[in-house]
C-alpha cells in the first residue's frame, strides 16, 4: 500500500534572470494517514517551498507529488484551486485571520466554499473558544486566533491539515497549547498534520520527523513513543 | 540629500511607476480641465477683441430720426476720445436672380471705422462696382465679375436712394459687423437681409448719413464687451450724447428753414390759380342764364297751342259722341223691328197648326164613338153564352148525383157477397179439420179411411163444396172490378163539372170588365168633345190679333230709313274736323322737340360748369390742404433724436457674448468638481504610500535620520508628480480646451476669424499651486503623523485595523436575512471609510458631470421644444405700421382672410413696458388680444407644475413663470405696469404661466380698457399657417402690404436654440469624456489602492481555495455598491450643480428647463457604469496576479 503521502524527487527551481536557484532538490520522502509530522530545518533550507508545493500554492519544477494517491503535480490551475479548497487546511505563523469578520464568521468564510464540512460552532466549542465565537479578531488574543485559525482549518474537514510555524508568533506556554490542540487533533481524529518549524524542540511529539538541511531531506525518523506536549520544554 | 538617499528617491518612483505616473495623471487632467475651461472664455473675448481691433469695428454707432449730416460728423469728430468717424449711407433693395428673390443691404465703403476684409478680389474703386458679403456666396451664388442687378423694394423708385441698379462683383469680403449668418431685418423683401453689398458712397442718392460710426480712444487694450471695456465705452457715449442735443436742435432748424420756404411759395402759387379759376367760372354762368331765359319763352308759347289743340280734339270728340249715340238709337229701332216682324210670323204659324189640330180631333172623337157602340153588342153577346152554359153544368149535376148513388148500393152488396164468402171458408177449414181428425184416427186404428165411407163422403162433399165456394169467389171480384170502374168514371165527372163552374165565373168577370171599360169610354169622349170646342174659339181672337201688329211693323220702318240719312251726314263733317286737328299736331311736336334739344344742351352747359367748378374747388382745397399739411407738419416737426449705440447693440456680438458667460459659467463649476476629486485622489494615495512606507521611515529613523530628511523623499515624490502633472495639464489644457471651444463656436459664428489662445498664466499658478499643496500637504502630514512615532513602534508592524460592528447589526432583523458574503460586504465598506467617501465622491462627481452635461442640452432643448411648439403655436407674427390708415389696414384684413395659407390671424396688442413688484422692475412684453377663442388657439397658458390649463379673463391679467419669479409675485398679487415715465397702472395677477422666452403680461381688451383707461390698439397680428406652407414666402407676401412694418417666425427663432444646442453639444461631448476619464482615474487609484492595503486578505482567501473568479465577486460585491452609491450621491450632486449652472447661464429674458429628463439619467448612470465596469474588468487581471505566498510572509 502506498504512503498516503508521497514526495518523489520533487525539486523547485526559481529563475531570478540568470540565476537558477535551486530550492528543493530531489527531495524525497512519505507521510501515513493520520501521523502527526514535523518537518525541521534552518532557515532557508526550502520548509517552506515544500509547504508551498504540498498546500497546492506552487507547482514542483520536477518530481512527483502524490497525496491519497493522487498526483498534484499535474494539477492545472483550477485544479489546484479545488485541491486546496477540498484537501488541505492551512494554520498560518500570523494567523491570517480576516479583521473584518468575527471568529465565527472567520470559520464560515472557509467553509461557504466547501462542500463536505463540519459545523463551525462545533469545531469552535472544541478548539475552546464556544464564548468568543462573535468576537473580531482584534479582541482575540494571538492564541485564541491561533485556535480561530485551526478552527476554521479543521472545519473544511481537510486531508492535510499544513501547519507553518504554528507557535512562531506565540509565547511559550500559548505556543504549547495550540502545539497540544494540533496532536490531539491528530489523535483524535485522526488527522494527517504536518507541522513545519525550526524549532527542533518539537521533534519528540512527532510520529515522524523529517529534517531538511539545503533543500534536501537530510533525515527521517519515526518515533515509537512520541512524547506529549505537555512533557516537552524548549 | 544624501546619495543614498537621493537613490532611493529615484528607484522608488521607478519601483512605483505606475503610483507615480497615475498621480501625475490624475493632477494632470485636473489642472489641464480647470485651468482650459476657465481660460476658454477669456480666450473666447480675446478672439472676438483682435478680431473687432484688426478691423476697426466701431465703438460708437450714431443714429438719428433725421439722417446725419457732414456737420454732425464733423462734431462727432471733435468730441473728446473719439479718434475716427465715418458717415454711411445705406438702404435695403432687393435682388432678383431666378426665383429666389434676395434682400440686400447696400452700404457705403468706410474707409477707417469697420474696415471690410476683403476675402477674395478687392474693394470697390469706381463707381459701379461693388463688394459683396461672403455669405452671398453661399446664399446667391455669385461669382466676382457677376453683375449684380438690384431693385427698390418698396414702392419710391430706386433713384430716390441709389444711383444705378447694377453693379459689378469686384470682391467678396466679410465685416466685422456681422459675426455670424444673422444680418438682421428689413421691412421689405421676407424680413430678413441676405447679406451686404459695399459700394463707394458716390453711389448713394441720399442728402444725409443713415449712421455714423465712430472708433473710440484707448478702449483697444480692453477686451470687447469686458466691463473694464463698457467703463470706458459708455464715457464716449456719455460724451457724444451730451452734444447730441444741440445737433438736433440745429438739425431741426435747418429742415424748418427750408421746408417753410418752400411752403409760402406754394400758398402764392395757389391764391394765384384761384383767382383765376374764379373768373371763368363765373363768365360761364353768365351764358348758362342766358340760354335759361329762350328757353322758357319757347316754352310758353308751346304750351299756349297745346291748349288749343287740346280744346278742338275735344269738341270733335263731342261730336263724335252724339253721332255715334244716334246710331246707336237706330240700330237699336232696326233690331226691335225685326224682332216684330219675326213675332207675327210666329204668331201666323201657330194659328194654322192648332186649325189643323182641332180638325184632327174631330175625326178621331167619331171613330171613338163607332167602337164604343161595337163593345157594347160584343158583351150582350157574351151574356147569352154565359146562360146557356149555366144550364148544361146543372144537367151534368144531376147526372153524377145519380149515378154515385147507384154506385154506393152496389158497393154495399158487393160487400155483404164477401162477407157471406169468408164465413163459408172458415166453415169448409173446419169440416177440413173433422176430416182429417177422421183419417187420424181411422189410420191409428189402422184403418184404411178410403175404406171407410164416412170419410170418403165426407171428403167428397167437402170437395164440391169448395168448388163452389170457389165460383162464389169469382164472380165477387168480378164484381167488385166493375164498382172500381164506376167510381173513376165518377170522379172524371165530378172533374168535368169543376171546369163547367169556374168557366162560367170567368165569364161573369169578363163581362163586369167590359162594362165599366165601356163607361170609362164614354167620359173620355165627351171631355174631348168639349175641349174641342173651346180651342176653336181661341184660334178666332188669334186671328184678330195678328191683321193688327202687320199694320204697325210698316209704320216703324218708314220711321228708321230717315233717321239713317242724317247720320250720314254727320260723319262726313267730322272726318273734316279731324284732318284739321292732325296738322295742328304735327305742328306742335315739332315745336316741342325743338324746346327740348335747347333744354338739354343747358343741362349739359350746366353739368360741365358744376364739374368745372368743383374740380376747381377740390384742386384748389387739396393744394391748400398739402399746404396746410405740410405747414402742420413743419409745426409739429420734432427735435430729431440721436441713439447713441455702443457695440452692445449689435446682436451677434451680444449673442457671443452670452455664449462666453456660459463657458464662464460652465467653468465655474466642472472644473472645480474635477480638481477636487483630482486633489483628493492623489491626497489618498499620498497618505497611502507613507503608511505604507512605515517601516523604512522607522528604520531611517533609527539610523538617525532626522523627520525632514526623511519626508523629503515623499514630498519629493509628490512634488515631482504633482508638478510635471500640472504643468503639463495647463500647457496641454489651456490651448486645447479653449481651441476646442473657440473652434466649435465658429461653426456658429462663422465671420470670426481670429482664434487667440494664449497661457493665462493666472490660471495655470492657481491650478498648479493647489495641486501641489494638496499632495505635498498630504504627504507632509502622513510624514508627520508616522515621524512623531518612535522608531521601535514604526518596525513593528501597524496592528491590522480593527474589524467592529457596524450600525446596522443592531437591527437584527435586517442583519440576520443577509447572506454571509452581504454581511462581509457591508463591514469592509464601513471598515475602509475613506475609499468609501472617496469612491463615492469620484464617481459621484463623474456622474454629476455627466447629468450636468446632458441636463444642459435638456434644459435649453425645452425653449425650443416646449415654447415653440408646445406653448405657442402660432408660426408668425406680423408687425403693423401704427400709423396705418384704413385701406391699408382692409387690405391686411381681406388678405389674412383670403389667403389659404393662413389658417387663423389674431389680432393683438403688444407693447413694451416696466413691471413692477415688490421694488424690482423689469422689462415685459404686454399683450392684449382681440379675441379669446383664437388666442387660446395660439397660446396655452398652463402652469409647470401641475399642467393645469388657464384662460384669460377680465378678472386679472396672466404673467409668466420668469417674471412671477424675479418680482416674487404669486396669484392674486398685484403688478405694476408702467409706459415710459409715466403713472403706474396696478392689475391683478390672475394666473401665473410657463413660459421660456421674454416676459410677457397676457391682459383681456375689457381688462386693459378698465385698467388703462383706453382701446387697445392692435399692432400685430399674430398667424397660423396651414400644415406644409412655405413660411417665407407667406413673409414676403404679407411683407408686400403697407401695413406690415415686419414679420417675426417662429421657426427662425427656433433655429436660432437649435443653433445653441449644436454648439452646446460639443460641450457636452468634452463633458463626457472628462467625466469618464476622472471616473477610470478615480477608480483605478482606489482599487489599486484597496487591492494593495487587503494583499494579505486576499492572499489568505485565495490560498482559502476561492476560485479567481469567487475573489473577484468578494472585491467587486464592494465596488459595485459603491458604485451604485455613487451613481446616487452623483444624481443628488449632478441635480444641485445643473440647477446652479442653468441659473448661472440663464439671462433675464430666458427661462430654461429646471429638469433633467429621464432618458438623461439614464445616459449618466449607464455611462458612469460602463466607465465603472471598463475599470474592474482591468482591476481582474490584478486580483489574478496576487502571491498567494503573500499570505504567509509576516506582517510588514
Amino acid at each position: 500500500m502506498p504512503a498516503f503521502v508521497e514526495l518523489k524527487d520533487v525539486e523547485k527551481v526559481y529563475r531570478m534572470g540568470e540565476v537558477e536557484i535551486h530550492a528543493v532538490n530531489d527531495m524525497s520522502f512519505s507521510i501515513e494517514k493520520g501521523e502527526f509530522v514535523v518537518i525541521v530545518g534552518p532557515s532557508g533550507a526550502g520548509k517552506t517551498t515544500v509547504l508551498n508545493i504540498l498546500g497546492g500554492m506552487d507547482k514542483a519544477t520536477g518530481g512527483k507529488v502524490l497525496v491519497d494517491g493522487v498526483d498534484v503535480t499535474s494539477f492545472d490551475r483550477r485544479q489546484m484551486t479545488r485541491y486546496r479548497r477540498e484537501d488541505i487546511g492551512f494554520v498560518f505563523q500570523f494567523y491570517n485571520l480576516v479583521q473584518n469578520l468575527t471568529a465565527l464568521e472567520n470559520v464560515e468564510l472557509a467553509l461557504q466554499i466547501c462542500k463536505d464540512h463540519l459545523d463551525a460552532e462545533e469545531i469552535l466549542e472544541e478548539v475552546g473558544l464556544g464564548d468568543r465565537m462573535d468576537n473580531f479578531p482584534s479582541q482575540l488574543s494571538g492564541g485564541e486566533q491561533q485556535r480561530v485559525s485551526i478552527a476554521r482549518a479543521l472545519a473544511k474537514n481537510p486531508k492535510l491539515l499544513l501547519c507553518d510555524e504554528p507557535t512562531g508568533a506565540l509565547d511559550y506556554q500559548t505556543g504549547k497549547a495550540i502545539l497540544k490542540l494540533l496532536q490531539d487533533t491528530c489523535r483524535e481524529r485522526k488527522m494527517t498534520v504536518i507541522v513545519i518549524t525550526h524549532n527542533s524542540a518539537l521533534m519528540p511529539m512527532a510520529d515522524r520527523v523529517i529534517r531538511i538541511k539545503n533543500g534536501q531531506v537530510s533525515r527521517i525518523m519515526l518515533n515509537e513513543r512520541p512524547v506529549p506536549v505537555e512533557q516537552i520544554e524548549w | 540629500m544624501k546619495k543614498a538617499q537621493r537613490k532611493d528617491f529615484f528607484r522608488e518612483i521607478r519601483k512605483s511607476l505606475n503610483r507615480w505616473l497615475s498621480i501625475l495623471a490624475i493632477v494632470a487632467l485636473g489642472v489641464a480641465f480647470f485651468s482650459g475651461i476657465r481660460s476658454s472664455e477669456p480666450d473666447m473675448r480675446l478672439s472676438v477683441d483682435k478680431m473687432a481691433d484688426e478691423a476697426n469695428f466701431m465703438d460708437i454707432r450714431v443714429l438719428s430720426t433725421m439722417g446725419l449730416t457732414e456737420d454732425d460728423l464733423d462734431s462727432i469728430r471733435q468730441v473728446q476720445g473719439i479718434t475716427a468717424a465715418e458717415g454711411e449711407y445705406s438702404a435695403d433693395v432687393l435682388s432678383i436672380r431666378g426665383d429666389t428673390s434676395l434682400v440686400l443691404h447696400v452700404q457705403s465703403l468706410t474707409e477707417e471705422v469697420n474696415q471690410i476684409t476683403v476675402t477674395e478680389g478687392r474693394l470697390p474703386q469706381e463707381p459701379g462696382e461693388c463688394l459683396i458679403d461672403s455669405q452671398l456666396l453661399i446664399t446667391g451664388d455669385y461669382e466676382i465679375g457677376d453683375q449684380i442687378t438690384v431693385e427698390s423694394g418698396t414702392e419710391d423708385p430706386l433713384s430716390d436712394t441709389l444711383a444705378r441698379d447694377t453693379y459689378t462683383i469686384t470682391g467678396v469680403g466679410i465685416s466685422p459687423y456681422h459675426l455670424n449668418f444673422d444680418r438682421g431685418t428689413s421691412a421689405i423683401g421676407n424680413g430678413s437681409v441676405d447679406g451686404f453689398l459695399v459700394v463707394l458712397p458716390e453711389e448713394f442718392n441720399l442728402e444725409v448719413y443713415t449712421q455714423i460710426y465712430a472708433a473710440a480712444d484707448g478702449l483697444d487694450p480692453y477686451i470687447t464687451a469686458g466691463g473694464a471695456y463698457q467703463d470706458a465705452a459708455d464715457e464716449v457715449r456719455e460724451a457724444v450724447e451730451e452734444i447730441a442735443d444741440g445737433r438736433c436742435e440745429a438739425r431741426l432748424d435747418e429742415i424748418k428753414g427750408e421746408a417753410l420756404e418752400e411752403i409760402d411759395e406754394g400758398q402764392r402759387e395757389l391764391d394765384e390759380e384761384r383767382e383765376k379759376a374764379e373768373a371763368e367760372l363765373s363768365d360761364a354762368w353768365q351764358q348758362i342764364l342766358d340760354g335759361e331765359a329762350e328757353l322758357s319763352d319757347g316754352a310758353e308759347q308751346i304750351a299756349e297751342n297745346e291748349q288749343l289743340l287740346a280744346d278742338s280734339e275735344r269738341e270733335i270728340e263731342e261730336n263724335e259722341q252724339t253721332l255715334a249715340d244716334g246710331k246707336a238709337q237706330l240700330e237699336e229701332g232696326e233690331r226691335a223691328l225685326a224682332d216684330g216682324k219675326a213675332q207675327l210670323e210666329a204668331s201666323e204659324e201657330q194659328l194654322a197648326s192648332a186649325q189643323a189640330e182641332i180638325a184632327e180631333n174631330e175625326g178621331l172623337l167619331a171613330s171613338g164613338r163607332e167602337q164604343l157602340e161595337a163593345g157594347r153588342s160584343q158583351l150582350e153577346e157574351t151574356r147569352q153564352l154565359l146562360e146557356e152554359t149555366r144550364k148544361q153544368v146543372s144537367a151534368g149535376q144531376a147526372a153524377y148525383d145519380e149515378n154515385a148513388k147507384t154506385l154506393e148500393e152496389q158497393s154495399a152488396l158487393t160487400a155483404a157477397g164477401r162477407e157471406a164468402l169468408e164465413a163459408a171458408k172458415t166453415e169448409l177449414a173446419g169440416r177440413k179439420e173433422q176430416l182429417e181428425a177422421l183419417r187420424l184416427t181411422l189410420e191409428e186404428m189402422g184403418i184404411d179411411p178410403e175404406t171407410v165411407p164416412e170419410y170418403t163422403e165426407g171428403r167428397t162433399a167437402l170437395e164440391a163444396y169448395e168448388q163452389q165456394l170457389l165460383a162464389q169467389e169469382e164472380e165477387l171480384s168480378a164484381a167488385e172490378a166493375l164498382l172500381a170502374q164506376g167510381k173513376e168514371a165518377l170522379s172524371a165527372a165530378a172533374a168535368e163539372l169543376e171546369t163547367g163552374y169556374g168557366a162560367i165565373a170567368r165569364m161573369e168577370a169578363g163581362i163586369s170588365e167590359g162594362e165599366a171599360e165601356l163607361s170609362a169610354r164614354e167620359e173620355e169622349l165627351s171631355a174631348g168633345e168639349s175641349e174641342l170646342a173651346a180651342a176653336k174659339a181661341q184660334v178666332e181672337a188669334g186671328l184678330a190679333e195678328l191683321s193688327a201688329g202687320k199694320q204697325e211693323l210698316a209704320r216703324r220702318e218708314e220711321e228708321l230709313s230717315a233717321g239713317l240719312k242724317e247720320i250720314e251726314e254727320g260723319e262726313a263733317a267730322l272726318a273734316d274736323a279731324r284732318v284739321q286737328l292732325a296738322d295742328g299736331k304735327v305742328q306742335l311736336e315739332e315745336a316741342k322737340a325743338e324746346l327740348a334739344d335747347g333744354e338739354a344742351e343747358l343741362a349739359d352747359a350746366k353739368a360741365e360748369y358744376e364739374e368745372g367748378r368743383a374740380e376747381a374747388e377740390a384742386e384748389l382745397a387739396d393744394a391748400q390742404a398739402e399746404i396746410d399739411e405740410a405747414r402742420a407738419e413743419v409745426d409739429e416737426l420734432e427735435l430729431p433724436q440721436w441713439h447713441v449705440l455702443d457695440r452692445t447693440s449689435v446682436q451677434s456680438y451680444v449673442e457671443y457674448d452670452g455664449d462666453a458667460d456660459k463657458i464662464h459659467a460652465i467653468g465655474q463649476v466642472f472644473p472645480v468638481v474635477f480638481f477636487l476629486v483630482a486633489a483628493l485622489v492623489s491626497l489618498t494615495t499620498m497618505t497611502r504610500m507613507v503608511e505604507e512606507k512605515r517601516t523604512e521611515i522607522g528604520t531611517m529613523k533609527a539610523l538617525g535620520y532626522g523627520t525632514l530628511s526623511i519626508a523629503a523623499k515623499y514630498i519629493g515624490y509628490a512634488l515631482s508628480a504633482t508638478f510635471i502633472g500640472s504643468v503639463l495639464g495647463f500647457l496641454i489644457g489651456e490651448k486645447a480646451i479653449p481651441w476646442v471651444i473657440i473652434t466649435t463656436y465658429k461653426i456658429l459664428y462663422v465671420n470670426l476669424t481670429a482664434v487667440e489662445i494664449p497661457y493665462n498664466w493666472g490660471y495655470a499658478f492657481w491650478a498648479t499651486g493647489i495641486s501641489i499643496l494638496c499632495t505635498v500637504g498630504a504627504a507632509l502630514a502622513a510624514c508627520y503623523k508616522v515621524t512623531l512615532s518612535q522608531p521601535a513602534q514604526l518596525m513593528r508592524p501597524l496592528a491590522p485595523m480593527k474589524g467592529k460592528k457596524i450600525l446596522l447589526e443592531r437591527v437584527r432583523f435586517i442583519w440576520k436575512r443577509l447572506s454571509f458574503s452581504r454581511k462581509s460586504t457591508l463591514r469592509n465598506l464601513f471598515r475602509y471609510k475613506k475609499r468609501l467617501f472617496m469612491t463615492v465622491f469620484g464617481i459621484g462627481a463623474c456622474m454629476a458631470l455627466l447629468l450636468v452635461g446632458f441636463g444642459l442640452r435638456d434644459s435649453i432643448y425645452v425653449v425650443a421644444d416646449k415654447q415653440y411648439s408646445e406653448l405657442w403655436l402660432y408660426e408668425a407674427m406680423a408687425s403693423l405700421d401704427e400709423g396705418a390708415d384704413e385701406d391699408g389696414l382692409k387690405e391686411l384684413k381681406e388678405t389674412l382672410e383670403e389667403d389659404d395659407r393662413i389658417d387663423e390671424s389674431l389680432s393683438a396688442h403688444t407693447t413694451s413696458m416696466d413691471g413692477q413688484a415688490n421694488g424690482v422692475t423689469k422689462e415685459v412684453n404686454v399683450l392684449v388680444p382681440e379675441d379669446m377663442e383664437t388666442f387660446g388657439d395660439m397660446f396655452i397658458l398652463r402652469s409647470r407644475g401641475n399642467g393645469k390649463t388657464y384662460t384669460l379673463d377680465d378678472s386679472g391679467a396672466v404673467i409668466t413663470e420668469k417674471l412671477a419669479r424675479m418680482l416674487g409675485l404669486s396669484e392674486g398679487d398685484e403688478i405694476v405696469l408702467k409706459e415710459g415715465d409715466g403713472e403706474g397702472v396696478s392689475v391683478p395677477v390672475a394666473h401665473i404661466a410657463e413660459n421660456y422666452v421674454y416676459h410677457y403680461v397676457y391682459i383681456s381688451p375689457a381688462l386693459y380698457r378698465q385698467a388703462f383707461g383706453e382701446e387697445p390698439e392692435y399692432n400685430a397680428e399674430y398667424l397660423r399657417l396651414s400644415e406644409g406652407t412655405d413660411e417665407k414666402a407667406v413673409a414676403e407676401t404679407l411683407l408686400g402690404i403697407d401695413a406690415v412694418t415686419g414679420i417675426t417666425l417662429v421657426s427662425d427663432m427656433n433655429q436660432t436654440i437649435m443653433d445653441m444646442l449644436g454648439s452646446l453639444d460639443m460641450v457636452v461631448w468634452v463633458l463626457i469624456v472628462s467625466a469618464g476619464l476622472l471616473a477610470f482615474v478615480v477608480l483605478y487609484n482606489l482599487n489599486n489602492i484597496n487591492i494593495t492595503e487587503r494583499k494579505r486578505e486576499l492572499a489568505t482567501i485565495k490560498l482559502l481555495g476561492f476560485y479567481d473568479i469567487e475573489l473577484a465577486v468578494y472585491v467587486y460585491r464592494e465596488n459595485v455598491l459603491l458604485t451604485l452609491i455613487g451613481i446616487l450621491a452623483g444624481i443628488l450632486m449632478g441635480n444641485v450643480l445643473h440647477r446652479f449652472v442653468i441659473e448661472t447661464v440663464e439671462v433675464d429674458m430666458i427661462m430654461f428647463g429646471r429638469s433633467i429628463h429621464f432618458i438623461s439619467y439614464l445616459y449618466g448612470i449607464g455611462l458612469t457604469l460602463l466607465f465603472a465596469v471598463f475599470v474592474n474588468v482591468t482591476m481582474f487581471y490584478k486580483l489574478r496576479r496576487i502571491d498567494m505566498v503573500e499570505s504567509l510572509k509576516s506582517v510588514e
